[in-house]
């Protein structure tokens, strides 16, 4: 059984393309600039229509109602023209509840959920278009977490943010996932894949698939992540290396145990 | 270079002068600005020990220029020719022939000349970045600003990016400022590095220097390099001296022969 799936998608540039994700996965897509990946967002999200190539749920997705699409698929796009239209953040975070047809109740407790996952409790009251980068990034997540969609999709949230903001947003995005969420995320750094602990890694470019399988399988092929404009995460890149000169045995994550390993 | 403000209590900090020097920590992209003159400075800048405090913006052009860390389009022209040609006016830059240097500012970040006739909507993120980088160069300036430069672009772009700001340090003697918070590419591609704190400056000096030796960056838990984490962490466990390499390659073949 698949939640969602790519049969055949001829769209420039991807060609003879194919895609299956499994319920409650955490897929992560790999690519350097102009590899598709925000157009393989798109596609998902039903944001560019293609004949009946998306499927969701055994029916492809131009058979659903808008309206149902928007309410189980979100798509976050990671792109920095971002613009809030409500006075403060908790407004905006209302707003869709309301839309939706939740009661005051459950709205309240909803906002209070969501406030404690996402520590916003400081910035509740505060206008989301002041906010820095990092709070941004984290108040539109919660827009789309907060009706708590069955797929998420994300265009490359962690694009702007530093290494321990890229951290905490992944592990939300964990989080969500061990509550049955399945997640599809696209990444311009192989950091991510290690640090999210995705259950899939595909590696995109120009529209292809040119690897795919668990993380470690695919972070052994140095030479090739390479070749597609991705840089290997440190720790990666340096055990993949000592593995050549046969001092190591397989990729060490630790430095630590790293240096122990090296040096006995 | 050299900038004193009271704006951010009582920063002051100097920049050397042909050099590539990064800025990091919090409150770099405003002091950026302060030295832009966009955002209100209360202190002073110096240029070679003379000091510069009031002079106006289309005079700064031809010293200073920032590149924003997103392109903003000032003036609504969606055109990239259209809107150079409104960019040397409205600064009142000096340029003679102005077909001839926009080119010339083309083909020194190795953008096709064919681009100028689209519009920016045609061109992806890390082409705009080299227009904007394109932008840059018209005036000629002594002191080039880049807020968070990398940001869009993948390894490939980046190496281009920083092989073109190389060049301009090497051949024509610009100096050249990057506020990034990305600590891997500072170590890689800075000489110089100044570390803001809380809005004041943490400390200051060469970029391998303050990330390998300085206390204050280990006890403010400043984010270093990965490199340099594992050749200190080498160094503290096992004794054992690895030399401050800057590509993972040669940290390789040095542990090879201390192993």
């Amino acid at each position: 059984m698949n939640s969602m799936r790519i049969d055949d998608l001829n769209l420039v540039p991807f060609q003879h393309f194919n895609l299956c994700v499994p319920p409650h996965s955490f897929i992560m897509i790999a690519g350097s600039n102009r590899s598709g990946k925000t157009q393989l967002i798109k596609i998902l999200g039903g944001l560019i229509p293609t004949d009946t190539t998306v499927v969701f749920h055994k029916a492809y997705l131009e058979s659903y109602a808008t309206q149902e699409v928007y309410q189980k698929i979100h798509v976050f796009l990671g792109n920095d023209k971002w613009h809030f239209i409500f006075k403060t953040v908790e407004e905006e975070l209302r707003f869709p509840l309301e839309n939706l047809g939740f009661s005051t109740k459950e709205i309240n407790k909803k906002l209070t959920d969501i406030m404690t996952i996402f520590s916003l409790d400081k910035v509740m009251r505060l206008d989301p278009n002041h906010l820095n980068k990092y709070l941004k990034v984290k108040v539109l997540l919660a827009l789309q977490l907060i009706s708590e969609p069955e797929v998420l999709l994300l265009d490359d949230p962690t694009k702007m943010l530093t290494k321990q903001q890229r951290q905490e947003i992944l592990a939300l995005l964990n989080y969500y996932q061990t509550k049955g969420m399945t997640i599809i995320m696209t990444t311009s750094t192989l950091d991510d894949a290690l640090t999210a602990k995705a259950s899939k890694l595909y590696i995109l470019h120009k529209g292809k698939i040119v690897l795919e399988g668990g993380i470690y399988d695919v972070l052994k092929e140095d030479s090739l992540l390479s070749k597609v404009g991705l840089r290997l995460p440190f720790m990666v890149d340096l055990s993949v290396k000592l593995k050549y000169y046969n001092l190591i045995d397989d990729i060490v994550l630790d430095p630590e145990s790293l240096v122990n390993q090296l040096w006995k | 270079m050299r900038v004193c403000s009271k704006e951010l209590s009582n920063l002051s900090f100097t920049i050397p002068s042909g050099t590539i020097t990064g800025i990091t920590g919090h409150g770099k992209s405003a002091v950026l600005q302060m030295i832009d003159l966009l955002l209100p400075l209360r202190g002073s800048i110096y240029f070679d020990d003379k000091k510069k405090t009031s002079y106006n913006v289309n005079q700064l052009r031809q010293e200073v220029v920032l590149v924003p860390e997103t392109f903003v389009n000032q003036f609504l022209i969606d055109n990239i020719y259209t809107y150079f040609m409104y960019y040397i006016t409205y600064y009142q830059l000096k340029i003679d022939n102005a077909r001839k240097k926009i080119e010339g500012a083309f083909k020194i970040v190795g953008l096709d000349i064919s681009n100028l006739e689209k519009t920016f909507y045609q061109l992806s993120d890390s082409d705009i970045k080299l227009v904007q980088l394109a932008l840059a160069f018209l005036s000629n300036p002594k002191v080039i600003l880049l807020d968070e430069p990398f940001i869009n672009l993948d390894v490939k772009q980046e190496k281009k990016v920083v092989r073109i700001l190389e060049k301009l340090q090497d051949k024509f003697h610009k100096t050249i400022v990057i506020a990034s918070s990305n600590s891997n590419c500072l170590y890689e591609y800075t000489k110089h590095l100044i570390v803001l704190d809380e809005g004041t400056v943490l400390t200051e000096g060469p970029t391998e220097t303050i990330y390998f030796e300085d206390p204050k960056i280990i006890s403010r838990h400043i984010e270093r390099p990965e490199i340099v984490e594992f050749i200190d962490l080498v160094e503290r466990k096992k004794g054992i001296k690895l030399i401050h390499r800057k590509d993972v390659r040669d940290v390789i073949k040095d542990i090879y022969r201390n192993v």
